[in-house]
């Protein structure tokens, strides 16, 4: 009985995880209407964007890297970020206070908007598989 | 024997007269700074907000709130979404917590000029900064890759991090010593 305990106790990190993605994944779902795919959300990783501030082209990958396992580098304060995928740093993707603020810094630096529902949900599924 | 005695004393005087100019020309007058430029004093200055630390020190060095004064810190913290070019939006809650902490240690305005409209929100650009900074060598801040730019404060200041910018403790990339 203490195993079992022990056991569930354990695990119970691992439970959350799911429980804020899918949470997330499922509110999202009922707004965008479709299916998400992480190959949407590649595409969109490495899709460049012209800034309207400077001229300049902006993506994901400006800060982050194409390969969400290496350590990324904040483009202006040189600052390092840790990977992005849910592999190398396990704590992502488990606080949704911090997804929803990234998600709407981010987007809206690389894309000058807001991210909707649809790519937000291709954004998770991406970042959830690497 | 006499000369002797004479010789004895005057190394004696010569040391104890250097080692006081060794000691005055040590430049870690971090307290000294202190009263000048209406810093308060490492030791009375209160802890960093973890709220602080982990919001905003998560991009950059989350720059002690004595180097900018309380309107300067309310401007920064009410244009979030267009942070020197960057976008750094916070919930209102948590914006509201963090600039109430920076109003609380910002700098005396009158000794730091922040008071004036026209004023850079640039700590890099304060006056008092720009003093602090004239001596450092032409070329070393954006071209060294080390030292992206004078806002990457810890490039050179070992302790930035703990709030600390003690003359002894600074480091420059590429330059053996920093003594001036």
């Amino acid at each position: 009985m203490k195993k079992i305990a022990l056991l569930v106790f354990l695990c119970l990190p691992a439970i959350a995880n799911a429980t804020v993605l899918d949470t997330m994944l499922s509110e999202l779902k009922a707004q965008a209407g479709g299916e998400f795919t992480a190959a949407a959300g590649e595409r969109m990783w490495i899709e460049e964007h012209v800034s309207k501030k400077d001229g300049k082209k902006r993506s994901c990958t400006t800060c982050h890297t194409k390969n969400l396992k290496n350590v990324g580098k904040h483009k202006k304060t040189g600052k390092k970020i840790d990977p992005l995928a849910v592999s190398v740093t396990k704590d992502r993707l488990t606080d949704r206070k911090k997804i929803n603020k990234w998600f709407k810094r981010n987007c809206k630096w690389t894309l000058g908007r807001e991210c909707n529902a649809q790519e937000k949900g291709d954004f998770l599924m991406y970042i959830n598989s690497q | 024997m006499k000369t002797n005695s004479v010789i004895v004393a005057l190394v004696v005087l010569t040391s104890i007269a250097f080692s006081s100019i060794a000691r005055a020309d040590r430049d870690d007058d971090y307290d000294d700074h202190d009263k000048r430029s209406g810093f308060s004093s490492l030791s009375k200055r209160a802890t960093v907000s973890p709220l602080y630390q982990k919001e905003c020190g998560s991009c950059h060095l989350a720059f002690p709130a004595r180097f900018i004064g309380a309107n300067g810190w309310k401007k920064i913290m009410t244009t979030l979404d267009d942070h020197f070019g960057d976008n750094a939006e916070l919930d209102k809650a948590d914006a509201d917590r963090i600039l109430a902490y920076l109003e609380a240690n910002a700098a005396r305005e009158s000794r730091w000029g922040w008071g004036r409209e026209k004023t850079s929100l640039r700590i890099s650009e304060n006056r008092h900064f720009q003093r602090e900074h004239d001596e450092v060598p032409r070329g070393v801040v954006g071209v060294n890759a080390k030292i992206k730019s004078f806002s990457d404060c810890q490039a050179c200041h070992q302790r930035a991090d703990k709030g600390s910018f003690r003359e002894s403790e600074i480091s420059i990339p590429g330059f053996k010593s920093w003594d001036d």
